[in-house]
């Protein structure tokens, strides 16, 4: 092969490792890449590609991140996913030409049998000896050279948390000589006894190569005492949550207001220097009020992730879906379900594609179809709105109200999900019992810069969907509410006679029975396509219904001036199950590849909605008047 | 070592009642023990993994065959240290067991599969 072509076509190499290896943080260390690390057993369930140039030959590699696998018999949608991807079984995708097997120097009793599975393929291998520095912090003794011996492929010492701790598998991979083209491998499940005898030769070569278990940790040992407690356990779990949603609104009291006196001011500044007529209009009702209306909650969706992405990285939420498979499996869920489901809590769209970690294709569906009902942090401005204008902000004992009624309303969402999930298992998704086998990963410090990284992700993620969806609905909102232009001699506000108003209206004969007015029933309709746009788009209506100086004042006041406390509550049950907004239920067509789960899925939503919001009203205005 | 494991096992061959197991003496030997599966140890219980059954007749069926393919790939041989080191009350279902430096949780119906050499103590 002549050096130009070598330069010209780039080499498919596959990352490949058991779950918790740092397969990840390498992943991201060779190709900058900006992806997340969790300690979760399968978070890396997308098919994510980085490249990389050899910094020595100019060769550009394409590095495939397979999911994470404990054995190329599969047990999991991932790891039949990596299993048939190395075999080069997947369609529009080539074998790799040479597999990098990470393995956690920790824990190589655990690692390396993987790695004599992948040997036997036959694909060119290279093993990266991750966490090494860790390993010998805590002790581990290895003669890498006899390994390397034993193993017959060759074996690399990487550090994937720092800078430069790829070097030498950069170092090795540009010295190995070019893999030769072979037939797609071969690949039969191992019996029983091959899996015993792998399994020896394994503790052989370990043996061989002076390898010993880094001393476990006395202060670990006893966390987990305490963490994995019977009573304990479930009450610091509950603490734990308790504390995060009171984070969520009183961390994020001061930057909100920082963000919503900057939206004023902007708003202010526009107000003052567009000459007025409709651009002013669009940019002051439409732009600033639309939109800003939404960016105000970036603090508290940006503060929720943090914690997300700190338990993660931590190693605590295989513990707590340890902990909570008793009451998962009560409703027929596994306590694999947990982590998608709390991931829901951020966004059904994450959440919906890690339960490819979850084996029982029912359990599957099941953990899909009440993923919508955790309380996304889109549903997060919507609720802090409403409570914002509506809940006295008052100590409770130690807690305040309005931190009291999120985490309710985010238990309503966790009661919903599990009542539906019940039902479900109980009728049309009633499955054999399935296995839970599931290995807690050491706690590890997060590590800061993945954790900026991930939360960074979060931001753009955010301020892209506020940049582009929101903001083109917010104009085409504030389209529909200022034409047609209200006829001569007309009274009222201008937006009555226009086509928002129009729609408003004959949407408020559906909705007048759950207290909706009609510029709430209108802001619920952009609300299906992303479900902060509601806020975003009360933020419009209002603003252009309003007269003389009522348009300076904010939304919150507002509301709380035109809505009764029933009609609160009502929106509040309402958005407990809201209809789902498209992205999910594309990513649900996409998971389960079929229209119905997705049709079934805003069919049952709107229908619970309805019905919720429906009696909230109705109990509502009969308690309060 | 609080003498759990011994009084259990002891139960489970002599079917003795617990007050006459408390009277045994503390032997300074080890007994030979036959194994008892991971499924009827409770917290504390330590000892070393003894075999791992994998016929699907006696485990129910395919999917408990599944199960005990992937604890041998997980490391549940011969021979390994094993020790149960939390249970989720009441049931004590499932359960936390330390397999050599490895914690895994599962489930009493998959430690099933799991036959274990209990510690004497």
């Amino acid at each position: 092969m002549s050096a130009a072509s070598v330069a010209l076509e780039p080499m498919r190499l596959a990352l490949v490792g058991v779950p918790n290896c740092g397969k990840t943080a390498l992943f991201n260390r060779l190709t900058g890449s900006r992806q997340k690390v969790a300690n979760y057993a399968g978070v890396t369930v997308e098919r994510k590609e980085g490249s990389f140039v050899g910094p020595s030959s100019g060769q550009r590699y394409r590095l495939l991140d397979l999911p994470g696998a404990y054995s190329l018999t599969p047990t999991t949608l991932d790891e039949a996913i990596t299993r048939d991807c190395l075999l080069g079984r997947l369609a529009g995708e080539a074998p790799p030409e040479r597999v990098v097997c990470v393995v956690d120097a920790t824990n190589l009793r655990l690692n390396l049998r993987l790695v004599l599975e992948l040997r036997d393929l036959g694909t060119p291998l290279l093993v990266a000896l991750n966490m090494s520095d860790l390993a010998r912090d805590r002790g581990v003794r290895l003669d890498l050279q006899r390994l390397e011996q034993e193993l017959g492929v060759p074996v690399v010492e990487t550090v994937a948390i720092r800078d430069g701790g790829e070097r030498a598998l950069l170092e090795r991979l540009e010295a190995l000589p070019p893999p030769a083209a072979r037939p797609a491998a071969e690949w039969l499940d191992p019996t029983f006894e091959q899996i015993q005898r792998t399994q020896r030769e394994v503790r052989r070569i370990l043996h061989a190569a002076g390898y010993t278990e880094p001393a476990r940790r006395r202060a670990l040992q006893r966390l987990d005492a305490l963490v994995l407690h019977p009573v304990a356990g479930p009450a610091i779990l509950a603490a734990l949550l308790f504390f995060v949603f009171q984070a969520v609104f009183s961390w994020a009291a001061v930057p909100m207001a920082l963000v919503d006196a900057g939206v004023t001011w902007l708003g202010g500044a526009l107000q003052a220097s567009v000459p007025p007529g409709a651009l002013n209009s669009l940019l002051v009702d439409g732009v600033i009020a639309g939109a800003g209306s939404v960016l105000v909650f970036l603090p508290q969706i940006m503060i929720l992730f943090f914690f997300i992405l700190l338990l993660e990285d931590s190693g605590y939420l295989p513990r707590a879906a340890y902990l909570l498979d008793r009451m998962m499996g009560s409703v027929g869920l596994s306590g694999r379900a947990f982590i998608p489901l709390l991931s829901s809590f951020a966004c059904a769209v994450p959440g919906i594609m890690a339960t490819r970690t979850i084996p029982n294709v029912r359990d599957r569906l099941a953990t899909i179809m009440v993923a919508p009902l955790m309380t996304c942090s889109a549903r997060l401005p919507v609720y802090a709105l409403i409570i914002a204008a509506f809940i006295p902000n008052r100590p409770v004992g130690a807690f305040n109200l309005q931190g009291l009624v999120l985490f309710t309303l985010y238990v309503a969402g966790i009661v919903a999900a599990m009542l539906v999930a019940y039902a479900l298992k109980r009728t049309a998704l009633r499955a054999t019992y399935h296995p839970l086998l599931l290995e807690l990963p050491e706690y590890k410090w997060p590590n800061l810069r993945n954790l900026m990284l991930g939360l960074w992700e979060r931001l753009k993620i955010f301020l892209q969907r506020v940049g582009t969806i929101i903001l083109a609905l917010m104009i085409v909102l504030w389209f529909l509410s200022s034409f047609p232009a209200p006829p001569e001699g007309a009274t009222g506000p201008a937006i009555q006679h226009s086509f928002a108003g129009m729609i408003g209206r004959t949407l408020e004969h559906v909705f007048a029975p759950l207290g909706f007015n009609w510029q709430i029933s209108l802001a619920l309709v952009p609300g299906l396509a992303a479900r902060e746009v509601a806020v975003g788009a009360l933020g419009t209506v209002y603003s252009l219904s309003a007269t003389g100086d009522d348009v300076a004042a904010t939304l919150v006041p507002m509301i709380a001036k035109s809505w009764s406390l029933a009609t609160a509550l009502s929106l509040l049950a309402w958005y407990v199950f809201a209809p789902q907004c498209l992205s999910t239920l594309v990513v649900v067509k996409r998971e389960t590849n079929s229209w119905r789960y997705p049709l079934i899925m805003a069919g049952y939503l709107f229908a619970l909605a309805y019905f919720a919001a429906f009696v909230t009203f109705r109990v509502a205005s009969a308690l309060l008047t | 070592m609080d003498g759990r494991c011994l009084r259990f096992s002891l139960v489970a061959d002599d079917s003795h009642s617990e007050d006459t197991v408390d009277r045994y003496p503390i032997v300074p030997f080890r007994i030979p023990m036959p194994p008892v599966s991971l499924s009827s140890l409770c917290k504390g219980a330590r000892g070393t993994v003894a075999h791992v059954r994998e016929d699907p007749q006696t485990l129910g069926d395919e999917a408990q065959s599944t199960v005990s393919r992937r604890l041998l790939e997980l490391g549940f041989i011969p021979g390994e240290a094993l020790e149960v080191v939390a249970e989720i009350w009441p049931g004590g279902d499932p359960m936390a067991v330390r397999l050599g430096n490895t914690l895994f949780a599962l489930r009493r119906r998959e430690a099933g599969a799991v036959l274990v050499t209990v510690e004497g103590c």
